[in-house]
């Protein structure tokens, strides 16, 4: 379903405005995987490591310095911040159906598939589409973000620490959530968190990403079990056990 | 136990509304009160209360704030400014924010004690060296600007900037929420390493209750204003009363978790 191989994005980065000095950033350094289709693949790793990066490079925001991602239809991406992502000035209606309005639907098809998309995410009330991001809590707008991705049935999802801004009850919500459309329409998920209690919770296969590299990659069992890398070892020592 | 501030029978309204419901919270020396709940159950503004710091919407129904022998909701703006910063101090969630993004770090400290602590030059240069080694920061890093630093590393500076008084009283508002798994880890342990050498008091507000497992000794359940459970840490971990304590346990992930999905209702 999506085959990443050894692709590598660098960056150059100036110290300073009146500088030469110049550093590379080797912000994804060599990194491959597969998924299979209505798999989730989760990758865990800490901020800076590289993970949004190859978020933007799986779903062609980026371009790859060098290595191929190669997809099996189409992909959408949720972003971390709730309140970011969505446009403040646009109602739901409009930033749901964004995607179509683009590809020039009729406005029925796009209501109704608007409509869809939120039953879906469970945000049903009637009255949704008519309201703006800031009349919603931080979970609602992780639901409308959500909807968005699904408006044009992706078949792959990207989901770059869709649930690290949430509280706790709320993410555990968001989280049953993308199972459940996962398991009801086969979606497949790229699931990226700094926390690898959420990536073990919600994926099949592991990767460890550290520094620009995947340095450990199993079954979500395994990785637990058996760490074999260091990194996932100190990564595991560092979760607050209940 | 050494008591340092009481919070009795607070109750506070935003118009009509009620926000905070008849809350009971102490402090003590030596000790992490947690606040537990979620966005909007008012432990942030039970805090904010402390240091009479509450929004002007707020309306004061009932009860005080008890800190030395004053209500600290009585006591005038001159007296609270000698207070807030130096006997009880708070660390935010958003360090990035918290901090002035023009001015370096070890300015920004030294600003605080240059406020409250009437000191001289060479003992300021002492003590501005001595919080940088608490909070195991290098003393360059303090020579540097905000955006330069990590988010792990503008909370240590956060914490060198609220101890740099010697606080009674330290509150801390989700101080980790916006810090990654291992740095949070490294934060939580540096702050109860600081604990244990200055015993102060502090009021910790999370939404998590693995953080809670990990820092508090007395906690309070919190939801729509009103405090739903208290005790001790073990005791409220291992035999949660209310249901809500329940639900907020069982939405922790768990390594190695057998469950397919988290037992909660949409």
């Amino acid at each position: 379903m999506v085959e990443v191989d050894s692709i590598k994005k660098y960056f150059v980065k100036r110290n300073g405005f009146f500088t030469r000095d110049e550093k590379v950033v080797k912000a994804v350094d060599g990194v491959s995987f597969s998924i299979k289709k209505g798999e989730t693949f989760g990758l865990a790793g800490g901020s800076g490591c590289g993970k949004s990066t190859l978020a933007k490079l799986i779903t062609g925001i980026l371009k790859p310095d060098e290595g191929t991602v190669s997809l099996n239809g189409a992909v959408d991406i949720v972003f971390q911040d709730p309140f970011g992502s969505l446009n403040p000035r646009m109602t739901i209606q409009e930033i749901v159906g964004e995607a179509l309005y683009i590809r020039g639907k009729d406005k029925e098809e796009i209501e109704k598939r608007v409509r869809d998309s939120l039953r879906m995410v469970k945000l049903s009330d009637s009255n949704t589409l008519t309201k703006y991001p800031h009349q919603f809590s931080g979970g609602e707008r992780q639901r409308i973000a959500i909807a968005r991705a699904l408006i044009h049935r992706p078949e792959f999802i990207v989901l770059d620490e869709p649930v690290s801004s949430l509280d706790v009850s709320i993410q555990a919500g968001i989280l049953n959530l993308l199972k459940d459309l996962q398991q009801e329409h086969s979606i497949t998920y790229l699931f990226i968190s700094h926390d690898l209690r959420v990536v073990e919770f919600m994926s099949d296969v592991v990767g460890i990403m550290k520094e620009g590299s995947l340095v450990e990659v199993a079954s979500a069992k395994d990785i637990y079990n058996s760490p074999k890398h260091e990194y996932t070892r100190h990564l595991i020592a560092s979760i607050p056990t209940i | 136990m050494d008591k340092l501030l009481e919070i009795k029978d607070l109750t506070v309204n935003f118009g009509e509304k009620c926000v905070i419901d008849n809350v009971n919270v102490s402090i003590f020396a030596g000790r992490v009160t947690a606040l537990v709940g979620e966005s909007g159950s008012g432990k942030t503004l039970t805090a904010l209360a402390s240091l009479n710091l509450l929004p002007e919407a707020a309306l004061i129904k009932k009860g005080e704030v008890l800190f030395r022998g004053q209500d600290m909701l009585k006591i005038s703006e001159t007296e609270i400014r000698k207070i807030r910063g130096k006997d009880i101090s708070m660390v935010f969630q958003e360090p990035f924010t918290a901090l002035n993004p023009v001015m370096r770090v070890r300015d920004q400290i030294k600003e605080m004690l240059v406020i409250h602590k009437n000191i001289k030059k060479d003992e300021l240069d002492l003590r501005l060296k001595e919080l940088f080694s608490i909070v195991k920061l290098s003393e360059d890093t303090g020579f540097r600007y905000p955006h330069e630093l990590s988010g792990g590393m503008c909370q240590r500076v956060m914490i060198a900037m609220a101890l740099s008084c010697n606080p009674d009283i330290l509150i801390m508002d989700e101080p980790t929420t916006a810090l990654d798994v291992p740095v949070q880890k490294e934060i939580l342990d540096l702050v109860r390493q600081i604990q244990e050498e200055n015993n102060f008091g502090i009021l910790f507000i999370t939404h998590d209750f693995s953080v809670v497992n990990l820092m508090a000794d007395d906690v309070h359940v919190m939801k729509e204003g009103i405090i739903v459970e208290s005790g001790e840490k073990q005791d409220v971990l291992s035999a949660p009363k209310h249901e809500y304590t329940r639900h907020l346990i069982d939405c922790i992930p768990r390594l190695g978790d057998e469950r397919k999905r988290f037992p909660i209702q949409d």
